[in-house]
């Protein structure tokens, strides 16, 4: 074979196999989008506080606050769960839904955060019945 | 890929890994026969120096970290692969040289991921990351040096090797980006006052973050390194965005970059250059243009199959090797060659964010949402610079381009998505 | 933050599918305007790497060659005097002339075969070009630009029965294998000599014309010709004044003597007189019959006959040829009056001929009343010796411009111009030639153009010529002299 019709071959298959790896990629993401997608969906970020002790604030005892999937609270007027407490900060914490439960973060307030009595530092992750503690405000944790 | 091998050896990574290096032998025989009619005696060892270094990473990773992402790794490994052909191709006195910086490049990803105890570990050092890359650029004042003379010192010498800080500050920046915006994440989605339908961002909680920002973009500005500066700011922009949710955030950006962006062209000569260069190159097509223009017609002669390896004529574009080398793709592999390249690129994004969206720890995403955006961003401005889509500002094509700098922190850079992608779920208190 | 990354991945994905739609704009769509475009330093590192075409004369004889330069090689041009046609091939100042117009054929763009180009751009063979074969002869073209000499001017010869361009001289000319050197000379240098004026000047062409005008006079039947009329006395034509100067010592003469000696009053006003019924012998005289029909009649019915004789001749159009070729006109002023009429009638007034248009015309009588459609590129060779076919001869005459008995007429008139008439020094011995001489007046002060076109054997034409000398007086004793030696070359063939 005449060596400018062999390099023609050598450069046009060398593109070649990089087509075929970029295919052979693709396959394989392909594989990895099917088995995720048949795998179980995940819940969406759902459950409700229930006020297990108002404080000074004008909620009620028993009532149930939906949340969302991130739902902040304290003292502004500007929060999802609106805590009128003076021991609670403007913006006290939040609460987001991730990897499938929910995680309540502090955010450097005042007076701190507490799970089941327990000062909250950075991001805790919550179990349903886990009480928060904000101020003199206690909220149950619901499913 | 990134779930847990059953059966224990990265098969897929393996099988994958065989196509740059056949892309890489193929690649150097069409030079060497179309050069001299033989292959080099040197080309096989040279070969086998690739394929041990890049099946030795593979076994270090199958050992260590079994459950990574098998795709990362071969698509770095056929942009390198890309690399040295064209490299070879060009000057092929770089080409051991560029051989050399792969080695060091994949020991450097290998002794960091040995090193790294996890990536939460990470977290708390934001601002050691971001001055370390400051300090580093800030070096380039006192003792840069400019190997090419664009104009732009750039580089640090280290006898004969030279590093470009800026770099390593594209890294650091993105581990800063990363665990700052994840401490101040929820912040930032709250938003701070509103200005009718817009609501501006909080700007008490970004300030460490904008005033870091603005720092590192006056000191890459003052070294006239704008592709950087276009890198970081998008970079950031990216990050916000995923931190924040907020769209807004994004326009407000943007809409800085442009008024920023109009009085660089009132201030500076060389950015108004470069911006009139860009709307009509032909207006000094032998000057000033002359880079610009050169690219495209080299675009144009490739055509849809190329000149042929050493057929074409890509030595008349000034930086041809580092930041142009699409350009001597498009010539000389054609079409055909550089919309590979661009898919090699949108597949090391989709990889990127799929494991950005494996939901790990937010710290985890914004790393992965930042390594990965970081390249794909750093691509898009030189391939838009230099298909005149958008002013051409000089930074180089991502594990393709010539520099050692370069290819050391993408693998770097590599090597922290693959970690991610090995990362278990976070435990209770993260 | 889910949403967030899709929507950043689609974003960046945007992005990527924008890049590869521009490359594909720029490689493909954009591609043949910027490969071809002024900016594209590839052109000549290609050129260089091609062995371009030879470009031979009719007898295979080698006008252009390639000689080894440093790497490459450069071009040789055997026949200097061959200049304004071959043209030259400058890496530093581009290309002209054939070498310019058939550059696809010489380089090699256009192949002869599909699988040449394909194999030439993928395999990146060394290119080789095609041979040009031409019509041309070299040694009737040296003795061509040898009778111009040192003289402006111009000289074109061809076949009348195929219009295959013979020789196409052009004076001052310049020496292509020392272009390089003398460019910024032959800037400067008067004259212009890079002007191809064997095509591209027109000029007054005299009483050359008036084979034009006797043409359409005989063809349409309005003149008598055995019938002789007095020719004495000026006479006006509005403001011009037209007298019997050149047939002074023939006062009483026929038509066709009124040709041989170039009578300008004859002509003005048989020019005027074309419009209506003949024989016009009786406007011709000295004492004609008042009132002149065109005082009465007006002149448009004259003007459209003329204008449709010298349009079937080749005025007022662009000629299909291989190299450009300047259109030919009568008038430049849109309408006609009486006494620029007359004075067209006579080769004067507005008109501006090529000097290939005054070949061709020659060759139009000697064709039996046919225009031949002009050539010079015969056929180009491929490298692998296929040969392709540019022209075949006389396959495509343009016009029929006259009849066969007309034509047969204006060669009587022509033969007896240079036998007896002004022509006299374009006679050859032993073979009849046929021809006319004019005197171009260009202007007060100024020394005439000197003019002859005419072609030889009459009996059996094998060559037609057009000569002109720019400022060197009477067409009789310049133009004429230096169109015999062309036709002489040419007749030893």
């Amino acid at each position: 074979m005449p060596v400018d019709v062999l390099v023609l071959l050598l450069r046009l298959s060398m593109v070649a196999v990089l087509y075929l790896f970029l295919v052979a990629l693709v396959a394989m993401l392909r594989r990895d989008l099917v088995r995720q997608v048949e795998a179980p969906p995940e819940p969406e970020g759902a459950g409700t506080l229930v006020v297990l002790d108002p404080g000074p604030t004008p909620l009620r005892r028993g009532q149930t606050l939906p949340l969302r999937p991130t739902t902040s609270l304290g003292r502004d007027e500007q929060n999802v769960i609106v805590l009128a407490d003076t021991f609670a900060s403007a913006r006290h914490a939040v609460l987001t839904w991730r990897e499938g439960r929910w995680w309540l973060r502090d955010l450097q307030s005042t007076n701190g955060t507490y799970v089941n009595q327990q000062s909250v530092r950075g991001e805790a992750a919550l179990e349903a019945g886990d009480v928060i503690g904000i101020g003199s405000v206690r909220l149950k944790l619901s499913p | 890929m990134s779930d847990r091998a059953s059966w224990g050896w990265r098969w897929r990574e393996l099988l994958l890994l065989g196509f740059p290096c056949a892309m890489l032998l193929l690649g150097w025989l069409s030079i060497d026969l179309a050069r001299t009619g033989a292959p080099d005696p040197a080309l096989w060892t040279r070969w086998l120096v690739f394929v041990g270094l890049v099946l030795g990473t593979h076994g270090w990773l199958a050992w260590r970290y079994p459950s990574a992402d098998q795709g990362l790794l071969p698509i770095g490994a056929a942009l390198t692969a890309l690399s040295l052909v064209v490299v070879e191709r060009l000057v092929p006195a770089l080409a051991d040289r560029q051989l050399a910086w792969l080695a060091l490049a994949l020991g450097a990803m290998v002794l960091a991921l040995s090193l790294l105890p996890s990536i939460r570990w990470l977290h708390p050092w934001q601002y050691t990351w971001a001055l370390a890359g400051l300090g580093l650029v800030g070096l380039t004042f006192v003792a840069g040096v400019d190997p090419n003379g664009s104009g732009a010192r750039l580089w640090l010498g280290f006898g004969d090797a030279l590093f470009q800080p800026s770099e390593a500050l594209k890294l650091l920046l993105v581990l800063f980006f990363a665990s700052y915006l994840d401490d101040k994440r929820e912040l930032l989605a709250w938003g701070g006052p509103r200005w009718g339908r817009l609501r501006t961002p909080p700007l008490p909680y970004l300030a460490p973050l904008l005033v870091m920002l603005a720092l590192c973009l006056g000191v890459v500005i003052l070294q006239r390194d704008l592709g950087a500066a276009l890198l970081y700011f998008c970079l950031f922009l990216a990050l916000l965005y995923v931190a924040s949710g907020r769209a807004s955030y994004v326009a407000l950006g943007l809409g800085g970059l442009l008024l920023g962006g109009a009085l660089m062209e009132r201030l500076f000569d060389h950015v108004r250059v470069r911006v009139a260069m860009w709307l009509d190159p032909w207006s000094d097509a032998a000057g000033r243009g002359y880079q610009v223009i050169q690219a495209l017609v080299a675009f144009a002669s490739g055509g849809v199959l190329g000149s042929g390896l050493t057929y074409g004529y890509p030595g008349y574009i000034p930086a041809v090797h580092t930041d142009f080398v699409i350009a001597a793709i498009g010539e000389e592999l054609g079409l055909i060659g550089s919309l590979g390249t661009v898919a090699l690129y949108m597949l090391w994004l989709h990889r990127g964010l799929a494991i950005a969206l494996t939901r790990r720890s937010s710290f985890s995403t914004l790393l992965a949402v930042g390594l990965t955006s970081a390249i794909s961003l750093q691509a898009l401005v030189i391939l838009g610079g230099t298909l005149r889509l958008i002013p051409l500002t000089g930074i180089t094509l991502p594990f393709v381009s010539y520099g050692g700098s370069s290819l050391l922190v993408n693998f770097l850079m590599l090597g922290l998505l693959l970690a991610v992608s090995a990362e278990r779920p976070v435990d209770r208190h993260g | 933050m889910d949403k967030a990354i899709v929507r950043l991945g689609t974003v960046l994905l945007a992005g990527f599918v924008v890049v590869a739609l521009a490359l594909g704009y720029w490689q493909v769509a954009a591609a043949p305007g910027l490969v071809d475009g002024p900016y594209n330093p590839r052109l000549l590192a290609e050129a260089a790497r091609t062995e371009r075409g030879r470009i031979l004369d009719r007898t295979s004889k080698v006008l252009v060659d390639n000689a080894p330069a440093g790497q490459g090689s450069k071009r040789v041009y055997a026949l200097p005097a061959a200049v304004h046609v071959t043209g030259y091939f400058s890496p530093r100042y581009g290309a002209a002339g054939l070498e310019q117009r058939f550059d696809d054929y010489l380089s090699g763009a256009r192949a002869p075969s599909l699988v040449d180009r394909v194999r030439d751009r993928l395999l990146h063979e060394r290119r080789r070009g095609s041979d040009l074969v031409l019509t041309l002869d070299a040694r009737v073209q040296a003795v061509a630009a040898e009778a111009l000499g040192e003289r402006r001017g111009a000289i074109v010869a061809l076949d009348p029965r195929s219009g295959a361009v013979l020789a196409l001289a052009s004076a001052p000319g310049f020496d292509p294998n020392t272009l390089d050197q003398d460019w910024s000379a032959l800037q400067r240098s008067e004259g212009d000599p890079f002007f191809n004026r064997a095509l591209q000047a027109t000029y007054t062409p005299g009483s050359t014309f008036k084979i034009v005008t006797a043409t359409a006079a005989v063809d349409l039947g309005l003149v008598d010709l055995d019938q002789p009329f007095a020719c004495s006395k000026p006479v006006a034509i509005d403001l011009l004044q037209v007298d019997c100067r050149n047939n002074a010592h023939v006062p009483n003469l026929t038509f066709q003597q009124a040709f041989a000696w170039s009578s300008n009053r004859t002509f003005a006003l048989a020019g005027l007189a074309l419009g209506f019924p003949g024989p016009m012998n009786r406007w011709l005289t000295d004492e004609p019959p008042e009132p002149y029909p065109w005082k009465t009649r007006g002149i448009a019915a004259s003007a459209a006959r003329l204008e449709e004789y010298a349009g079937r001749f080749g005025f007022g159009r662009s000629l299909p040829f291989d190299l450009p070729v300047s259109i030919s006109r009568l008038k430049t002023q849109p309408e006609w009056t009486a006494d620029l009429l007359g004075q067209t009638a006579f080769g004067q007034g507005q008109l501006a001929e090529t000097p290939l248009q005054a070949a061709l015309s020659a060759a139009a009588i000697a064709n039996g009343g046919r225009l031949p459609a002009p050539y010079l590129v015969a056929e180009a060779r491929g490298p692998d010796g296929t040969v392709q076919r540019l022209h075949e001869p006389g396959e495509d005459a343009l016009e029929q411009v006259m009849s066969p008995a007309t034509a047969a007429r204006l060669q009587a008139f022509m033969v007896e111009s240079v036998e007896r008439g002004y022509a006299g020094k374009a006679a050859l011995v032993g073979v009849q030639v046929a021809g006319k001489t004019g005197t171009a007046e260009v202007g007060a002060g100024r020394t005439p153009h000197a003019w002859f076109v005419g072609y030889a054997p009459a009996d059996k034409p094998v060559v037609a010529v057009a000569a002109i000398l720019e400022h060197q007086g009477s067409g009789s004793d310049f133009a004429a002299p230096a169109a015999r030696e062309v036709l002489a070359a040419a007749l030893r063939r």
